[in-house]
Order: structure tokens, then sequence, then C-alpha cells
């Protein structure tokens, strides 16, 4: 009679044929996957992402600052409108490989910006090593004497840097969303962020930091829901150090 | 290169090493996951790649490992369809006539064998969790994101296939104690 003992040992006992594993393809396999991909998407597919979205998306206006994640967003739901119609194939370049790309290497400003009276903080509490990840979190307070009603992007753009320069950022996947945000004077949202450590500069050979002190910063961009109070802006923290161990 | 507590591997080298030292590993329990050696090396190489395809460097050998061994358990009941189909002409594969058993344990172990092939992706998936990596119902939910309800019945439903199936004992006789 087959009872628990049988059916564990028959697990643990049973042969297994051999097999091989391609330490080479799979190396080989993983650096494509690193790499920025093409992705062709039918206009169906972009409006299904676009419809994904959350509508005061559109009001996110293209800046060089704004978040990865308005940017995204803004060029799908742009891709809908200028397709709208159209059954022709349409490709872009995957998000979370441009997002790492236009942000590798940035020079990532020094000085915090607290637009409308919003403060951004960067807690990401030690040790942390230098072979591994961070993780933390992100508060935006309202400092000013006056509610604050708008959207941002989901998720907080988090940069290490080294002399400035972005080595490592955050987030590394494509998030194409918003939330809004009613701040009462004096309250605050949290968000939850990890940032992988690694050195994004020389990522074909290995990306390695070295242990050491850098700075982290924040930043988030935020879109008023009254156009009348004033246009999209960054909030930004002001850079603090982390020791890389 | 070996990682040391202040030189973090390249990953390329933390592949090499993880298929020298814990390949086997793997690819035994992409064998018992799935049920058969052409999935198993599928899933092995496909977790491979989809863990160490994502930039980010830092892995150690053990948090690789248990990376790579989600992403199997992932990769395979997302081809729950294709293990279903296998499923289907598994016993075809097989080799009753041939199989003359010396002895009742012998006999057991193909019945077994037989049986675990029949199984559904998540009930296989729950069973050899439960037996092989020894979790309990609560852990097999956790690494499932499931509902401990939903790993016992799993199990249960696993177990009464296999008892009917083996024609040799009642549910109640198999594997009743799910921890």
């Amino acid at each position: 009679m087959a009872d628990d003992s049988d059916i564990r040992s028959h697990l643990v006992d049973a042969e297994t044929p051999a097999i091989e594993i391609d330490t080479d393809a799979i190396i080989s396999r993983s650096k494509a996957r690193r790499r920025p991909r093409q992705f062709a998407v039918g206009a169906v597919g972009v409006l299904a992402a676009a419809s994904l979205v959350f509508a005061g998306v559109n009001t996110f206006p293209r800046t060089g600052d704004l978040t990865a994640a308005s940017i995204m967003a803004e060029e799908s739901s742009t891709s809908a409108d200028s397709d709208a119609g159209a059954d022709t194939a349409e490709s872009y370049r995957a998000p979370d490989q441009e997002a790492i790309a236009e942000t590798c290497g940035a020079i990532i400003p020094s000085t915090a910006a607290s637009p409308y009276g919003l403060a951004l903080e960067l807690d990401l509490p030690g040790p942390v090593t230098a072979s591994g990840s961070a993780f933390g979190t992100v508060r935006l307070t309202n400092t000013s004497d006056a509610a604050v009603t708008g959207t941002t992007a989901a998720v907080p753009d988090v940069n290490l840097t080294r002399d400035s320069v972005s080595i490592s950022h955050s987030p590394d996947a494509q998030i194409l969303s918003v939330i809004p945000v009613n701040l009462q004077p004096g309250q605050s949202i949290e968000f939850a962020v990890s940032l992988a450590i690694y050195d994004c500069t020389t990522i074909d050979t290995g990306g390695m930091v070295e242990p050491g002190i850098y700075t982290a910063s924040t930043s988030l961009a935020f879109v008023p829901s009254d156009p009348e109070v004033g246009e999209a802006a960054e909030v930004r923290s002001s850079p603090s150090t982390i020791v890389l161990q | 290169m070996a990682e040391t507590e202040n030189t973090p591997a390249r990953w390329e080298d933390v592949v090499t090493q993880l298929v020298v030292e814990r390949g086997s590993a793997l690819t035994r329990y992409a064998y018992l996951i799935s049920g058969n050696r052409e999935d198993a090396s599928d899933l092995v190489h496909d977790a491979l790649v989809k863990t160490f395809g994502r930039l980010r460097n830092g892995f150690t050998i053990a948090s690789a490992e248990a990376y790579v061994r989600r992403a199997i358990l992932t990769t395979y009941l997302d081809r729950g369809r294709r293990i279903s189909r296998w499923r289907k002409i598994a016993h075809l594969t097989g080799e009753p006539e041939m199989q003359e058993s010396p002895d009742a344990d012998t006999e057991t172990r193909l019945d077994l064998q037989s049986q675990l092939m029949k199984l559904r992706p998540r009930e296989r998936a729950c069973l050899v969790l439960r037996y092989y990596e020894d979790l309990k119902v609560d852990d097999i939910a956790e690494t499932l994101q499931i509902s401990s309800g939903a790993v016992k019945r799993y199990l249960s439903d696993a177990l009464a296939r296999m008892a009917v199936g083996l024609d040799r004992a009642g549910p109640h006789d198999l594997g009743s104690n799910h921890g």
C-alpha cells in the first residue's frame, strides 16, 4: 500500500535522467535578454496599453526631467492618439531598457526641488552591500499651507550616483501608471522602493560597484489637477549619503 | 570568480559556478516537477536565462539557486497547457508490458511514477513541494501564491487521484497527513 513515505521515498530516490546544462547558451541568451529589444505590437496592443494609463497622464508634458514612468505613459498615449484607426503594426523600444538607457550616466541634480510645497525624502536604511539591493521608502510630504491635488507617477525614480553621475536607477521595469494625490497641509504618502546596486556604465564588464560612499536621491513628477495652478514639475529630494559595504 | 565579502561576483561566473555546483540538483527538481526529461531541460535553461537575463548583479550561489527554483516552478505552471498535452500521451511512452515486477517495491514505484505523471500541474507541484521539498502547507501556499486551502485541496485531489489510479488504497489511506 502506497502511503506518505512511499511518495516521499519515490521522489527522493527517483532516478533522474542525465540532463546537460548548456552554460554557454544560457550566458548568450541572458546577454541577449539584457540588450535593448524592439517589440512590434499592433495598434490594438498600443491602444490596450494606453487604456491602462490613468486619463490624467495625457496632461504630463514631456520634459527632460520627468520620471521614466510618466514619459513612457505619455509616449504610449501619444502613440495611441496618432495611430487611432490605423491597423498597421507599430514598433517601439522596450520601456524598461529605454528608461535605463536614458538615465544611466546622466548627471543628477544635487539640489532639492519642492514645487507646490511638495517635499521628497528618501530613506534607504543600511547596511547596504555593494553586491546587493537597497530597500527603503520615499515619502512625499505637503509642506505648504494649502491642499495639493494632482497626479504623480506610481513609482518614484531612485538614482544611485557617483560624482553626481547616475550609475544605478530604479525602477527598471515598465510602469504605465500614475496615482492621484490629494495631500492636505502636513500630510504625506509613502512609496516602497528598491534599488539594485550595480554600475550600469560598466554593465558589459560585470557592472561591479566598489564598496564606499555614494549618494542616492529620488525624484517624482507631479501634475496639478487644476491646470491654472501650474504645470507639471519634478519633485526632487536632496542627495543623501549611502555607504556600500 | 568566487564571490568574496567585498568583491561581488560577475553574473557570468555565478551562472557557471551554479551550474557546476548545483546543476544536478536543479535538473532533478525540474524533472520531478515536470515529469519528463525534455521539459526538465527546457525548464532549467529557461529559468536560468530568466534569472540572469536581468540587469543586475550581486547574486550569490544560494540566492541565485532560490531564484532559479522559483522560476522553474512558475515556468512549469505557466506551461500547464503543454503539460496537459504531455499527460494525455504520457501513457503511450510507458512500457508496462515490459516491466515485469520482480518485487512489490518496484511495482509500487512504477505505479507511483505512472500516477504522478497523470496529475495536473498544480497538483504535481504541490506534491513535489510537500514530499520532496518538505514544505508545510502554508509554505507551499506562499511559494505558489495561493491560499492554504487551495494547497490542501490540490494535495487531497492529487492523493485521491493517485489512490484511485493505484486501485489499492482509498484517499484516506494515502498521504492523509498534509502537515
